[in-house]
């Protein structure tokens, strides 16, 4: 095998691994960002679009179904509206889901914080 | 019916009822949005937009919020293990009647080796399936071992008594399934092996050592007691992971096998009454040691059912502190 082929499969490995353990990383940050979003009543759409012009790509097939675990979950309310014809479910953040947010805020400010001073030496 | 009400009707066909509606009025609700916000026409960007939301079946497992594991992660490696020791079970136990088979049987052919394989091929299929079966009900109804459980502290001390526990069970549970298969596939199919070939003359007989002429009484209950200790051993062996749900399930096993077994005892006439009397005409002596002697194995049963019982029941109160849930 040359070695241009070694190359070309390390990298690519290297490429897949890199993009498992990202998805992993936004997996974990997904609820903090869509709850950030709630605190005022939004439905599915808007607040794709929002989380979009923010930065945070988040595909629709795991937006809604996330948003209806976090209701049942207790962090979020919803309710139905009827908006130019169309039906319409607003969601926003419970009392309970205020709480919850202001907690895994601090958590991740916390774990922001360790592992930027782990990092910091590291050579860009 | 158009394309989006296609796609939706897609999904929800995989969801429970009471979630469809609301899913499916949502779910149109943004594509119809996505829709409207796209500058490209009306069909074409109904397609990328479906398309972008990918497969309804995957979608609506996003939904479902489970993974749809027959045997999942959390289990696996029980299962495996369990699978590895019943299939080794199954082999030994289906050799060691063929080499039976052989030793007593004056032809052998390609067809005796050949029927080998194809029990042993069925035996496994059989032992896959029902190991699979159980640890499929676990998952689906997500039975917790105590491994799982977050508020059971383990300690250090339980290190070295374990791993020496479970070398030993390892064995007993092995020997137990070994020797109970065996014996329910040659009751079964081979009875012959058991019973005492026997020359008069020109002609060959034997005699059973089963009762044969109340077969159709005593068949089903010494299944039933048989089958019961192949699921015991398996139950052990998941046992040594630490459930204690499991440790009740032995007891229980042990409990309702010592009923069957004397409910056999006390009924039935599963050995043949003219059994010693046939392979020792006339001798008295002879005759009587022989019930003597299967009276005794009867006892040596009852007797270890019933420490079997005990032992269990003991371990239980032993691991009173753990948590069942």
């Amino acid at each position: 095998m040359s070695h241009s082929i070694m190359c070309y499969i390390g990298d690519k490995h290297m490429h897949e691994l890199l993009n498992s353990v990202v998805l992993e990383l936004r997996r974990g940050v997904l609820i903090l960002g869509v709850l950030s979003q709630l605190h005022e009543k939004e439905y599915g759409y808007v607040l794709l679009v929002k989380l979009k012009e923010s930065h945070f790509e988040i595909e629709a097939g795991t937006l809604y179904p996330l948003l209806r675990r976090l209701e049942k979950q207790g962090l979020l309310e919803s309710s139905w509206q009827l908006i130019d014809n169309r039906p319409r479910r607003y969601y926003q953040m419970s009392a309970q889901g205020q709480m919850f947010y202001m907690k895994l805020k601090e958590e991740y400010s916390s774990l922001h914080e360790t592992i930027s001073k782990l990092t910091q030496g590291d050579a860009i | 019916m158009n394309l989006i009400q296609r796609y939706v009707q897609a999904v929800i066909v995989f969801l429970p009822a009471k979630q469809q509606a609301e899913v499916a009025q949502e779910l149109t609700s943004h594509i119809m949005d996505m829709v409207a916000a796209s500058q490209k026409e009306s069909d074409v960007a109904t397609i990328q937009i479906l398309e972008s939301l990918g497969s309804p079946r995957k979608l609506a497992d996003s939904y479902l919020n489970r993974s749809n594991y027959l045997i999942g992660p959390r289990y696996y490696g029980v299962y495996s293990k369990i699978l590895k020791i019943v299939l080794f079970a199954i082999s030994i136990a289906f050799t060691v009647v063929f080499a039976v088979r052989i030793v007593f049987s004056e032809t052998i052919t390609w067809t005796t080796f050949l029927e080998y394989i194809a029990t042993l091929f069925n035996g496994g299929m059989i032992g896959f399936a029902y190991v699979t079966f159980i640890f499929s009900m676990l998952e689906r109804y997500e039975v917790k071992l105590d491994e799982d459980n977050e508020d059971t502290v383990w300690r250090v001390s339980q290190l070295s008594t374990d791993v020496q526990v479970d070398k030993t069970n390892l064995f007993e549970n092995l020997f137990e399934l070994v020797f109970t298969t065996a014996l329910l596939f040659i009751i079964n199919f081979h009875p012959a092996i058991l019973s005492f070939p026997q020359v008069d003359g020109l002609s060959n007989s034997v005699i059973p050592l089963f009762n044969e002429s109340m077969r159709a009484s005593w068949i089903g209950l010494i299944n039933v007691w048989l089958l019961i200790g192949v699921l015991r051993a398996i139950v052990t062996s998941v046992k040594q992971l630490g459930s204690k749900r499991l440790l009740y399930l032995t007891l229980f096993l042990d409990g309702l096998g010592l009923i069957v077994f004397l409910i056999i005892v006390f009924t039935q006439e599963v050995i043949n009454p003219n059994f010693a009397a046939h392979i020792v005409p006339g001798n008295e002596a002879l005759v009587m040691l022989f019930q003597r002697g299967s009276q005794i194995v009867v006892f040596a049963i009852i007797a270890m059912s019933v420490y079997e019982l005990l032992s269990s029941g003991l371990k239980l109160i032993k691991n009173k502190h753990v948590k069942l849930f």
